[in-house]
């Protein structure tokens, strides 16, 4: 009975300070792996163009959550061209801070982004 | 206590003392599966208090697995799934609270009633808040929420009814539907703006369509761009001439930005008044949802 | 007569608790690696305990379960639940299993406080914290701090080895220097952040607005030069100088993330 008590005693310390050092490790080196994971989402040529090399390269402080550029590439998708050229060009005239600064609140989200989505502009009946 | 004796008894019991003790703790046990154990109870509330939501609602399944389940289950996984903000699913936890208990069976209904509202569905949600029963310690929040759910669907005789009875018996939401009343005022007092008007403007002046609308600062920043445009196109034609490259590049960037601002001020109109549907919508969500929060915490 | 008895005793345990609704301790059913519910049967001993020093212990096995689950921020809000009303070795453990899940969870300042902490108590602290140590001083680009603490004693690699993990060029690029640097000079700031190319790319786009705008002005097209040229090289100019700067913290990440994986390999 004591023999039995002793090891149960043992295998509840066991289980209860049993780190395993080598399980860390192990989380550590997930961690230290992880990849950066990058949107290669088809874009035409033009958004390619525009996302490799001027993106970054430009002050693009967009106020929107989806940013003018992804904004533009979605009205040309669902709208086609004209209107795609049409509200591209008036959400680049939009994006700016005396804009933003007649925003309700109700319409920007917790980062701080106002919200401005494609289908806003759907003639609804 | 009781166990020490029971077993001390027991010893010298006879065999059908015996089972009559079996029989006692068999109907104890049928008892618990019906009413939730105060234990347990506290355990859920423990949960509900350090945010544990998921926790709690894997606790509630086990306890449902054990002894079966009762309106407190019910109560307590639709309570940490609407905290979880997983509404639909929290609507039919409340489903299943019977009227048994009056207090469970108000408060289901009160956050189904909001959690409807949340997830669009005006119709359910009346049916949850008339099913409140009317007691007096809750019949201010009951108008409130009436009210609240007609100032959306747009009944406003139903709604100045509600807060009519509101002033005489919900007093303690005074801010809550006040802030009612002003959005009721908003509604009432929207001159609705004709998309035409904002177009023609817009076509005469750049931006004038926006201000029109009530956005000046759009509007002048549509004023300024169009104005750049137009002045470089003006530079290459009056230099250059009307069949130069830097005229033909300037004057159709003109012409797209002054066409996009015409069209802007069309659309922006209809989008303006979704939003400030939006806007109304969501204050009155908010009043209708911190009273429901403050009595049942 | 006594399974009567037994029956009854049965019976009565599950009237008295509603432990009784889980077969399995909780540490078997970590150990069959059902964390979630080890989770919650954790916290049903949480709350019936009363001692500061057993709860933390539950806590800490509490947290282990979501560390498996790989949710380490819930993993940290339960450990910041633990008293200092405990033994120091128990608060030991906790301390360093606080800075493992800061570490994991990206929390690199707040591990390294908890790091810290454990070292001023003073007393000599296992490998695995020192592990944690190094890699911290990685991923905060302290590298230089890092190379002196490889050296110390308590690590037994020699020379060859730490040249090994710190082999070719391992330079910390500060990012506010990298913004300066573009504002001072276009270009400039992102070829010092280790990226040549992207700082001629900006380079020669500003210069062509630059030469655009005076060449513009000069001819007599004050609106085009005035306002497509230099408005323009404004957002060329000024976002290129933000770009340097992100591509200085994007250069020390991966030179972080480098040495981390190099010193875990090591080590193995």
């Amino acid at each position: 009975m004591r023999m039995l008590l002793a090891i149960g005693l043992v295998v509840f310390v066991l289980s209860a300070f049993g780190q395993t050092p080598q399980g860390d490790l192990k989380l550590l080196e997930k961690k230290v792996e992880r990849k950066y994971v990058s949107n290669n989402d088809a874009d035409g040529v033009f958004f390619s163009l525009y996302k490799k090399v001027f993106s970054d390269q430009i002050l693009n402080d967009c106020i929107y959550d989806r940013s003018c550029s992804a904004f533009s590439k979605d009205v040309f998708e669902n709208f086609g061209l004209i209107k795609g050229v049409m509200l591209t060009a008036d959400r680049l005239t939009r994006c700016n801070r005396a804009t933003y600064a007649e925003i309700s609140k109700v319409h920007i989200n917790e980062h701080g982004k106002a919200l401005d989505h494609w289908d806003y502009y759907v003639k609804k009946k | 206590m009781s166990t020490v004796k029971l077993l001390t008894t027991g010893i010298t019991m006879s065999k059908r003392s015996s089972l009559f003790a079996f029989f006692i703790l068999l109907l104890s046990v049928n008892m618990k599966a019906q009413r939730f154990s105060e234990g347990g109870l506290g355990f859920v509330k423990h949960l509900e208090n350090i945010s544990a939501y998921k926790e709690s609602l894997l606790f509630l399944k086990k306890y449902e697995q054990a002894y079966g389940e009762s309106d407190t289950t019910f109560l307590y996984q639709g309570r940490a799934s609407y905290f979880v903000k997983d509404y639909n699913q929290s609507i039919l936890y409340f489903d299943q609270v019977s009227e048994n208990d009056i207090d469970y069976w108000n408060q289901a209904q009160f956050y189904a009633g909001w959690q409807s509202v949340r997830v669009g569905d005006l119709e359910s949600a009346k049916d949850y808040f008339q099913n409140v029963t009317s007691e007096k310690s809750i019949r201010g929040l009951k108008s409130l929420e009436l009210a609240g759910l007609c100032l959306l669907t747009g009944d406003m005789p139903q709604y100045e009814q509600y807060i009519s009875n509101l002033a005489n018996i919900g007093f303690e939401y005074k801010t809550h539907y006040e802030a009612l009343e002003f959005v009721h005022e908003r509604i009432v007092n929207r001159k609705q703006k004709s998309p035409l008007i904002a177009g023609l403007m817009s076509a005469a002046i750049p931006g004038a369509g926006k201000f029109y609308n009530g956005k000046a600062g759009q509007g002048s920043l549509s004023f300024i761009t169009s104005a750049i445009m137009g002045m470089q196109a003006y530079e290459g034609f009056r230099k250059d001439g009307v069949e130069s490259a830097r005229f033909i590049i300037f004057s159709s960037l003109f012409s797209v930005f002054y066409v996009a601002n015409i069209w802007g001020s069309v659309v922006g109109v209809r989008v303006d008044s979704m939003q400030f549907n939006q806007e109304n919508y969501e204050t009155v969500l908010l009043h209708m949802h911190i009273p429901i929060r403050l009595r049942y915490n | 007569m006594r399974q009567y008895f037994y029956t009854c005793i049965f019976l009565f345990g599950c009237v008295t608790t509603d432990a009784q609704l889980f077969e399995e301790n909780a540490d078997s059913l970590f150990k069959a690696g059902e964390y979630e519910l080890a989770a919650v049967r954790y916290e049903m001993m949480v709350f019936t305990s009363e001692e500061d020093e057993a709860i933390a212990e539950l806590l800490l096995k509490k947290s282990q379960c979501y560390k498996a689950l790989g949710d380490f921020m819930e993993s940290t809000k339960v450990l910041e639940r633990t008293s200092s009303q405990i033994s120091s070795e128990l608060r030991l453990k906790v301390r360093y299993e606080k800075a493992l899940v800061y570490y994991l969870n990206g929390q690199f300042q707040a591990s390294y406080g908890e790091l810290l902490r454990l070292k001023l108590v003073g007393q000599k602290l296992p490998e695995a914290y020192t592990h944690l140590e190094v890699l911290n001083l990685f991923a905060q680009g302290k590298w230089e701090d890092a190379k002196v603490l490889l050296g110390s004693d308590s690590f037994k690699l020699n020379e060859a080895e730490i040249d090994d993990i710190f082999a070719g060029r391992i330079k910390y690029k500060n990012p506010n220097m990298a913004y300066k640097l573009s504002l001072f000079l276009p270009g400039v700031g992102q070829a010092y952040s280790g990226y040549f190319f992207k700082g001629i790319v900006s380079a020669t786009a500003q210069s062509a607005l630059v030469g655009f705008s005076a060449y513009s002005l000069y001819s007599g097209y004050f609106w085009t030069g005035g306002m497509s040229g230099v408005a323009l090289f404004y957002t060329f100019y000024l976002g290129g100088a933000r770009y340097a700067k992100s591509l200085a913290i994007q250069h020390n990440d991966e030179i972080a993330q480098l040495l981390s994986k190099r010193y875990l390999d090591h080590i193995k």
